[in-house]
């Protein structure tokens, strides 16, 4: 099945007979409707009537991302849907299992992490002192999160989640050529070309989020650890934590490692305020989210190999049947 | 579910070959001179055939054969000498 992400302003697309026919800059493309599965539509797109009606019916998951890369909104046609799930996870939240699911998100997280520096410390043989200080920092807090004798509350994942998180970005920096200028995590608006990729990726993982929330049977705005915060999908940045550095980390990595992408790729924020990834930058970052999200990889709680994005499916089926059984034998997905 | 079938024919008139292979090309992949193999689920399939292939054709001289592959067959199909069966792309991005 096929993802076909709609990227150019001035783009238009069509439906004749069972394909969808997409126009830029005159040249045409044909695409078999029956192979979509997911249509994501960048900000400057016309889709006819005609196609609209066409994902609806055929159940064609369509998302729209705006220009920054977060999520705006998707096409929601008549779906199946198991309100036995929602209604299970408006009540665990604030109990002691939503707060151990919390818990157990996050902690997979900074075990994702800190297997990406692992891997880069191994490459350096331990030479660089700092990085194996954070990979030894990162395995101290996880082996104190994993206690679950005693319960958590959010304040104390807040605090352990914010420690590990700002070492990790500064470790990270060993993965990249100094020239890159990256330091640390930065946002709104990110101010160099590492942190822009990152901002942008995770806006995409979210809206891929969204997607697996809603066809995990849950309500993406109500979470257990961001939980209950107005205008905010607090559940979808709950489940997407322990991908972010599979997905999204790894893309980065992936790309300036390989040279896809160079510092010309980018530009600076209309109000001279941050930087700002390219029009070209942004096919090819979403080409390497796409291979990141289509790596086959083995599942071991299925013992059999699943795409990551089929993963992320399968994770958030899971977090289901824990909320329905209201028993947390929950595992995080890790790294290799 | 994703399918694929191996469709052929045998047209006796040229005109109606050439019509019908045109209206083919739009939804299935063309392997060889009268052979495609088209990615549709078998309602995609019936649709095509009933609205657009078969009023092409003269059943009384011309003849078509659509056969079903699913994912197991697909992979032992053997080929010599052309493009290995039709894989939709994991992704395009325009």
């Amino acid at each position: 099945m096929t993802t076909l992400y709609l990227t150019e302003p001035g783009t238009t697309v069509q439906y004749q007979n069972n394909n969808l026919t997409v126009k830029q800059n005159n040249q045409s493309r044909c695409l078999r409707m029956a192979e979509l599965d997911l249509v994501v539509v960048m900000p400057g797109v016309q889709l006819s009537s005609v196609v609209l009606s066409h994902l609806l019916d055929q159940g064609v998951e369509t998302l729209f991302l705006k220009q920054n890369g977060q999520f705006r909104g998707r096409l929601q046609g008549s779906f199946a849907t198991n309100p036995e799930i929602r209604l299970a996870q408006y009540r665990c939240v604030d109990t002691p299992l939503g707060l151990d699911l919390a818990r157990s998100l996050m902690l997979s997280k900074v075990r994702n992490q800190r297997a990406l520096l692992q891997r880069r410390n191994r490459d350096t043989q331990g030479r660089i002192t700092e990085l194996t200080e954070v990979v030894d920092l990162l395995a101290a807090y996880t082996t104190g999160f994993q206690r679950i004798d005693t319960p958590i509350t959010r304040n104390a994942i807040m605090g352990i989640e914010g420690i590990c998180a700002r070492v990790y970005y500064q470790a990270l920096r060993h993965w990249f050529p100094e020239d890159w200028g990256f330091t640390g995590r930065n946002r709104q608006p990110p101010r160099d070309p590492i942190n822009a990729l990152l901002s942008w990726g995770y806006g995409v993982l979210a809206s891929r989020m969204f997607v697996v929330c809603v066809q995990a049977g849950f309500d993406p705005y109500i979470g257990f650890f961001h939980a209950i915060e107005p205008y905010r999908p607090n559940l979808v940045l709950d489940l997407m934590e322990e991908f972010r550095p599979v997905v999204v980390d790894q893309a980065v990595i992936a790309m300036i490692q390989a040279g896809t992408i160079s510092p010309e790729d980018f530009e600076p924020a209309p109000d001279g305020e941050g930087i700002w990834l390219g029009a070209l930058g942004k096919k090819l970052f979403l080409a390497e989210l796409e291979r990141q999200l289509t790596k086959v990889l083995l599942y071991p709680p299925q013992d059999r190999r699943l795409s990551v994005s089929q993963i992320m499916l399968e994770q958030a089926r899971w977090v289901g049947r824990c909320l329905v059984s209201q028993n947390l034998d929950y595992e995080g997905f890790g790294l290799k | 579910m994703s399918h694929l079938w191996l469709v052929c024919y045998d047209v006796a008139n040229n005109k109606r070959r050439q019509k019908l292979a045109k209206r083919m090309e739009r939804v299935c992949q063309r392997v060889q001179e009268s052979v495609f193999e088209c990615p549709l689920d078998e309602a995609g399939l019936t649709e095509q055939l009933e609205r657009f292939w078969l009023p092409v054709l003269d059943v009384r001289e011309d003849s078509l054969r659509a056969y079903p592959m699913d994912g197991r067959t697909k992979q032992r199909v053997k080929v010599y000498g052309s493009p290995p069966p039709y894989e939709p792309p994991d992704f395009v991005i325009l």
